[in-house]
């Protein structure tokens, strides 16, 4: 999927607003969202996405508190030119971190490490 | 036989009603004649490889059954314009206006299957991308349909045309609304292909806002050569009117057409 659309399942235990906020910060992260871009307005997004234009307001809201996003006024919410991205050390250090949560799920299931190792192999 | 006795207005009169009799039924047998979105890409297909016209035909097809969901509310348009055309032949009432009532009924079944298509998924992708109503509706489409509308409404100081003129203006304001909803209606993409299913609803989008508008300019335009065709000595200023109106209508149409002929572009 590109990385340029959001999608909002409802079925997920994270809230709405969370997931669309992960979304756009992850798009931002990959550079898929540069510095300066204009987002959607709240009323475009929430109506794309079926859900209630709080739940996209408080995103965003949630964004620019964070420094990912700044309000312009009329002109919309733009990405932030100094957003707070991950440096190259952080990212890996996310990486390790999640790879390492995965694999020890997997051995709680009872998954060796030779199985877990082939299946990434296989995977990638 | 003679016809003779046939006067111009019965003439335009029984003209009207079988011609909206016979869209009517053309609706009925076709139902998606003017709603299908295949017609938009006939010039979308050259320059494409074969794995992305197979992509955009998939995209079609599935955007297609979404829509036909709604098909009820174009077979009640097929309906309502045979109605419009029998209603036609009461003298009393000024025959351009079932032709505008007609118009108003295929704004409705089109606009009724862009409902139906909305409510078609649960899980909805949207584009991180700012949209503007002027995408799907250009400033000349609304500026032409403007100048069709003032043209039009100038009819309204000849008394015998009065009613006919406020009624047809009163239709195109309507199908211009429908126009707008649809230039600001949110995109509904399924997810399978984002990408493809947005350059979709970009030009569908496109397609039905400004041919709404065209066909908001239709009723005006056949009004407006009726209505002249009538008087004895038209002034000047109607003259100039009455071209205001068709250069309004034919702006819109070829508008409304142009991007037909174009390619799509896909990654």
């Amino acid at each position: 999927m590109s990385a340029s659309y959001l999608v909002v399942d409802e079925s997920s235990e994270t809230p709405p607003y969370r997931q669309i906020a992960e979304q756009i910060r992850a798009a931002i992260e990959r550079r898929d969202l540069m510095p300066n871009v204009t987002l959607p307005t709240v009323r475009q997004l929430a109506g794309d996405l079926g859900i209630a234009p709080n739940t996209v307001a408080r995103a965003y809201a949630e964004m620019q508190n964070e420094g990912w996003l700044v309000g312009d006024g009329r002109r919309g919410t733009r990405v932030a030119e100094n957003a707070p991205l991950a440096t190259g050390r952080e990212r890996a250090r996310g990486l390790r971190e999640a790879v390492a949560g995965f694999v020890e799920g997997l051995r709680h299931r009872g998954f060796t490490a030779h199985e877990i190792s082939r299946a990434f192999q296989q995977t990638l | 036989m003679t016809f003779a006795h046939i006067t111009h207005d019965q003439f335009a009169r029984d003209v009207t009603a079988i011609a909206l009799a016979g869209l009517g039924i053309f609706q009925l047998l076709s139902p998606s004649c003017f709603e299908s979105i295949r017609m938009y890409f006939r010039g979308a297909w050259a320059g494409l490889s074969n794995e992305q016209s197979e992509r955009l035909k998939s995209v079609i097809e599935a955007r297609t059954r979404a829509e036909a969901a709604g098909g009820s509310a174009r077979y009640a348009a097929g309906l309502f314009t045979i109605a419009m055309g029998l209603f036609g032949l009461w003298p009393a009432i000024p025959y351009v206006m079932p032709y505008a009532a007609s118009c108003l009924g295929m704004a409705y079944a089109t606009w009724m299957a862009y409902r139906q298509f909305r409510r078609a998924t649960e899980l909805r992708f949207a584009p991180l991308v700012r949209r503007t109503p002027l995408e799907a509706l250009p400033p000349v489409a609304i500026v032409s349909a403007a100048l069709c509308l003032i043209g039009t409404a100038a009819f309204a100081s000849i008394p015998q045309f009065r009613i006919a003129a406020a009624l047809v203006v009163v239709s195109m304001i309507v199908l211009v609304a429908i126009a707008w909803r649809i230039a600001v209606a949110p995109a509904v993409l399924f997810g399978a292909d984002p990408q493809v299913e947005y350059a979709v609803d970009k030009r569908v989008r496109f397609c039905r806002a400004t041919g709404l508008v065209a066909l908001a300019c239709a009723p005006p335009t056949v009004f407006a050569l009726l209505a002249w065709a009538q008087l004895p000595s038209p002034s000047g200023l109607l003259w100039l009117m009455m071209l205001l109106v068709i250069a309004g209508f034919i702006a819109t149409r070829v508008v409304s057409l142009n991007p037909l002929r174009e390619g799509i572009a896909l990654a």
